[in-house]
């Protein structure tokens, strides 16, 4: 990744950061919300090395933790468990330069494992583990790919390889 | 050279479980005040930018006009608190002079001033003495039940020794059976002691003062037993009392003025009451 890839993706994440802490809370139903920064991390994930994926997933939640104020560690230890479901994901399965439903599946793997382990870090009580599996696990993560979708069209335009 | 290709296929994992470690580390100093200063200082910084970004997508009002909102909706939250603590005052003054409409006896309404209470010896201090005719000795209810006895008068105020105090021993009665106890506060609970297991006491009977009380006047209602403790032996048993009164909440009360009771000097000994 050379400088300029990196200042850029930088930029791109403090932007989705900022999104994520002021946009975000206004289309969110409640305490389900979309994770912006967490479809940056997988859509990162694909592209780069095993390992660095799942550094990219504690940085980013690390980053997250500081920024919200809940539990430190929270984030980071759900982001990087995240990251590394999309490590698990047979290389041939996604088309890296094709974004597609694939891409979306494993999103929504990802964004679930993150949403379900976040709330039970972060002191939410489960009376039920089928309920909080859907309220907590699969509405979320749904949300989160919903919102991943247009990433296909912009990637089918090219504009995200530009 | 087999190890080294082993472990450069599954660093990943490896990392995985070390970035885990270090999460829940994490989270266990998390609520320590070395994690809370970077925190609050990445906190701040993203503060100021959010608030960059925010106004972009806040529609434009003054902000000038939003504080003032803020502040009249401030004070209408206290106003509503004002209102709502003068509602129940209002209902509580209600309750009250039904009672006095209602009985025989002659009632001094009387605020509650002072109170300690202390799980043992709770006392309280109302605002009315000699000058009111008030003595010691004269019974002291509320409009759910009795309250306590006049233990001391000044000019202008008593000191009311509630029935949970420990020094408080009332000869009652089971209204249903007529069965005569004395009641006493253990520090937790009112309990009426050494009852015979003959005796016809139920789960939900209601308690009142005894008319062979020497103190409190008879007839005032004391509580409602809700549980029966048979002692080892099994020929006796404790009755638990649930008083009527909350001493805790109640911030007016009434001097029973004309109990038949309330001249005799009161001393702060163990005896019966």
């Amino acid at each position: 990744m050379n400088k300029k890839t990196l200042s850029s993706n930088i930029i791109l994440i403090i932007i989705l950061f900022v999104l994520q802490f002021t946009v975000v809370p206004l289309i969110a139903f409640g305490s389900i919300e979309p994770n912006l920064p967490l479809i940056f991390v997988v859509y990162h994930s694909f592209r780069i090395k095993k390992t660095n994926a799942i550094l990219l997933g504690f940085i980013i939640g690390i980053f997250t933790d500081l920024i919200n104020g809940g539990v430190v560690g929270a984030s980071a230890f759900s982001m990087t468990v995240a990251a590394y479901v999309v490590t698990f994901i047979p290389p041939g399965f996604i088309d890296k330069e094709q974004f597609s439903v694939s891409f979306l599946l494993t999103l929504f793997l990802s964004a679930g494992a993150y949403s379900l382990l976040y709330n039970l870090l972060d002191g939410e009580v489960f009376v039920n583990i089928f309920y909080a599996m859907f309220y907590f696990g699969v509405i979320p993560s749904f949300y989160t790919t919903a919102l991943a979708v247009p990433l296909l069209f912009l990637n089918s335009e090219g504009i995200l390889n530009e | 050279m087999e190890l080294k290709r082993f472990f450069i296929n599954t660093r990943h994992h490896f990392l995985l479980v070390a970035l885990l470690v270090l999460s829940l580390f994490l989270i266990s100093i998390s609520d320590s005040e070395n994690s809370s200063r970077p925190k609050t200082y990445l906190f701040g910084v993203f503060a100021s930018l959010n608030s960059v970004f925010s106004s972009l997508f806040i529609p434009a009002v003054k902000v000038e006009n939003i504080d003032e909102l803020r502040k009249r909706e401030a004070e209408l939250m206290l106003r509503n608190s004002l209102l709502r603590k003068y509602g129940l005052e209002y209902r509580k003054l209600q309750e009250l002079l039904e009672l006095k409409s209602n009985t025989k006896l002659k009632l001094m309404a009387a605020e509650i001033v002072a109170k300690d209470i202390s799980p043992v010896k709770s006392f309280f201090v109302i605002n009315r003495g000699e000058v009111d005719s008030v003595s010691c000795g004269a019974t002291v209810i509320d409009n759910k039940g009795l309250l306590g006895l006049v233990v001391s008068v000044d000019k202008d105020y008593s000191i009311v020794r509630s029935i949970k105090n420990g020094k408080s021993k009332i000869t009652v009665r089971i209204e249903r059976s007529g069965v005569n106890g004395v009641i006493c506060w253990d520090g937790e609970e009112l309990i009426i002691t050494n009852i015979s297991s003959n005796y016809d006491v139920k789960v939900g009977d209601r308690v009142i003062t005894s008319p062979v009380s020497l103190r409190y006047t008879a007839g005032i209602p004391v509580g409602v037993v809700t549980e029966k403790i048979k002692t080892v032996s099994g020929l006796l048993t404790n009755l638990v009392v649930k008083p009527f009164s909350d001493f805790g909440s109640a911030r007016y009360c009434f001097v029973v003025l004309n109990g038949t009771n309330n001249l005799r000097k009161i001393s702060l000994g163990e005896e019966v009451e």
